[in-house]
């Protein structure tokens, strides 16, 4: 079967040694935990102002590619995030990638793992020249129909048999309609909870993004989410360029997210909820710390 | 068409966007995978690549901070982007490994780009000219000329100035510090800034580890523009229409004592 990524080792890490020294993730008495994305000025705020950051969520990307970059785990605790199992794809992820992610969710201790809802390989196209699956190195929206539906379910049974800790999955930003979609995002993932009862990452840009972009009311529409199901909330920014609106994590979340984020609170108790203010390192601290502080507020009602 | 080969389409388009500007070109042969093809929306697709194209340029934010948010501002920045991953696929080249290297090619092709688009707005090319000027020299990608002593002496117009360290000279329409102070404001407005002849000086000094910039009046800058390690003072004066007095060996001096130039004592070429 054709694989998604090169065949990868666990990467070695400075902290192997010393396994014991890393910060786990520590949930207590129901409180949620609040973070950011990795990035060099998360890691400043998190080691500056640790009452303000409970951990960093960091891509198993990065890690892979800089191992030491994990080592941050002896000061900050980290949360899980992948953009490589393609689960709403039809072209599974290569076996050592699987247990590539296996064991380093093991080795960080981290209660889940994240993944997109989304694919980044696909099979190649009828009648092109080379038959060997298209590798994207991004995640991208799924067609939202049954047959995608089906197989997110398939996906996800064999990736449960295979991972150490729960994966949950993160709506997509959909920029286009998928031809052959026949629901919306809203529709697609109440129907993947009720097959599969799999816990979300609820990401409320993405899901503005979605709105905007499909044309459906965003807050009308909210409360149908199986919010129950939502473990981890993110929030970063969108801007709307040449008529579209587009994932923009180098600016804030808007005041309809965090409106969003209070009816979600009403409702249900995320257990971790995490600002994605990571595309370059010139984001205002101060308003980072901001909406750390807001967002502690709003989940400590 | 399968849910498979829907996202086979889409993901090859990615892959190569040449395959979308075709589409877009020919939408008859999207339709030749499957009917239900046609409805795909060929330009969000390719605005999309370019947001992956600008995500994938995330490493460069730091020497080129005013550039994104400029480009931002003026709401063509998936647009570029898109344009810059079909220039790419076109030339079959892919983004250079180092940030500092794919920083300094993508400010080479947002310059073509607003040239060839006929971008009227100067403020955008002196601000990407202004941050490329200090990547080029962090990523030591100025000649540096041959080492010169900083002569104590009083000169002579026979006397060849070389410039000492490796300096990037630039001249704006507007003042990039200026743009840079409204991109940084809250709220930009960048209909504020004047329109003002500004020359500066990007100069990595051998005695020193950081990059100063200076501010030039018309002759420093000209002077220094002609300045190759050859010349002689005598020489650079004709070349510049003015004749080698006191006054202009006193302003050569000038430069020599901020460090900038070195002299050599005789004339190497006429």
């Amino acid at each position: 079967m054709a694989s998604a990524h090169p065949d990868v080792a666990s990467p070695a890490r400075p902290s192997d040694a010393t396994g014991d020294a890393i910060q786990a993730v520590r949930e207590t008495d129901g409180r949620t935990l609040i973070g950011l994305a990795y990035s060099a000025t998360a890691a400043r705020i998190a080691g500056g102002r640790p009452e303000l950051v409970d951990y960093l969520e960091i891509p198993f990307e990065l890690i892979r590619h800089d191992p030491a970059c994990a080592s941050i785990q002896e000061q900050v605790p980290l949360l899980l995030h992948c953009a490589s199992l393609s689960v709403a794809g039809f072209v599974p992820p290569a076996e050592s990638l699987v247990e590539a992610i296996a064991l380093e969710a093991e080795r960080m201790a981290v209660p889940w793992i994240s993944e997109h809802l989304a694919f980044l390989s696909a099979e190649p196209l009828a009648g092109a020249f080379e038959q060997t699956p298209t590798e994207l190195t991004y995640t991208v929206a799924p067609q939202l129909s049954e047959e995608v539906l089906l197989q997110v379910e398939r996906n996800l049974s064999a990736l449960r048999e295979r991972l150490p800790a729960p994966l949950i999955v993160e709506n997509s930003p959909q920029y286009f309609a998928m031809p052959g979609s026949t629901m919306s995002i809203v529709d697609f993932i109440v129907r993947l909870v009720e097959a599969t009862d799999v816990g979300l990452l609820l990401d409320l840009s993405h899901y503005e993004i979605a709105a905007a972009n499909m044309e459906f009311d965003a807050a009308a529409h909210f409360e149908r989410l199986p919010l129950e199901n939502v473990v981890e909330v993110h929030l970063s920014g969108h801007s709307p360029q040449s008529d579209i609106e587009w994932d923009d994590h180098a600016s804030p979340a808007s005041e309809s997210q965090f409106q969003l984020l209070e009816r979600l609170l009403d409702r249900a108790r995320p257990r971790a909820i995490t600002f994605e203010y990571n595309w370059g390192d010139c984001f205002p601290i101060g308003l980072v710390e901001e909406h750390l502080g807001r967002a502690r507020a709003m989940a400590g009602r | 068409m399968s849910a498979g080969q829907v996202h086979a389409l889409v993901a090859a388009g990615l892959r190569d966007p040449r395959l979308l500007a075709r589409w877009k070109r020919q939408p008859g042969e999207i339709g030749r995978h499957d009917r239900q093809a046609v409805s795909l929306d060929v330009d969000a697709v390719l605005r999309f690549a370019g947001l992956t194209s600008k995500v994938r340029h995330n490493g460069v934010r730091g020497d080129y901070p005013l550039t994104f948010r400029m480009l931002r501002f003026a709401g063509i920045e998936v647009e570029l982007f898109a344009a810059y991953a079909l220039h790419c696929a076109r030339a079959g080249r892919a983004f250079a490994p180092s940030p500092a290297r794919r920083g300094i090619e993508l400010a080479a092709f947002i310059l073509e780009w607003t040239n060839e688009h006929g971008y009227v707005d100067s403020r955008l090319t002196d601000i990407v000219r202004h941050e490329t000027a200090v990547a080029l020299l962090r990523a030591n990608q100025v000649p540096v000329a041959e080492p010169v002593t900083a002569t104590p002496q009083g000169i002579q117009s026979s006397a060849v100035p070389a410039i000492r360290g490796a300096l990037v000279l630039e001249e704006f329409e507007s003042d990039p510090f200026e743009i840079g102070a409204a991109l940084n404001r809250q709220n930009p407005s960048l209909n504020e800034i004047p329109v003002a002849a500004t020359m500066l000086g990007y100069w990595l000094s051998p005695d020193a580890d950081r990059i100063r910039i200076l501010r030039l009046d018309a002759f420093s800058f000209h002077f220094l523009r002609r300045v190759d390690g050859r010349s002689s003072l005598a020489a650079l004066a004709r070349a510049l229409s003015l004749a080698p007095t006191q006054r202009f060996l006193d302003a050569a001096m000038e430069l020599q004592r901020l460090g900038l130039l070195g002299f050599q004592a005789r004339e190497q070429t006429p």
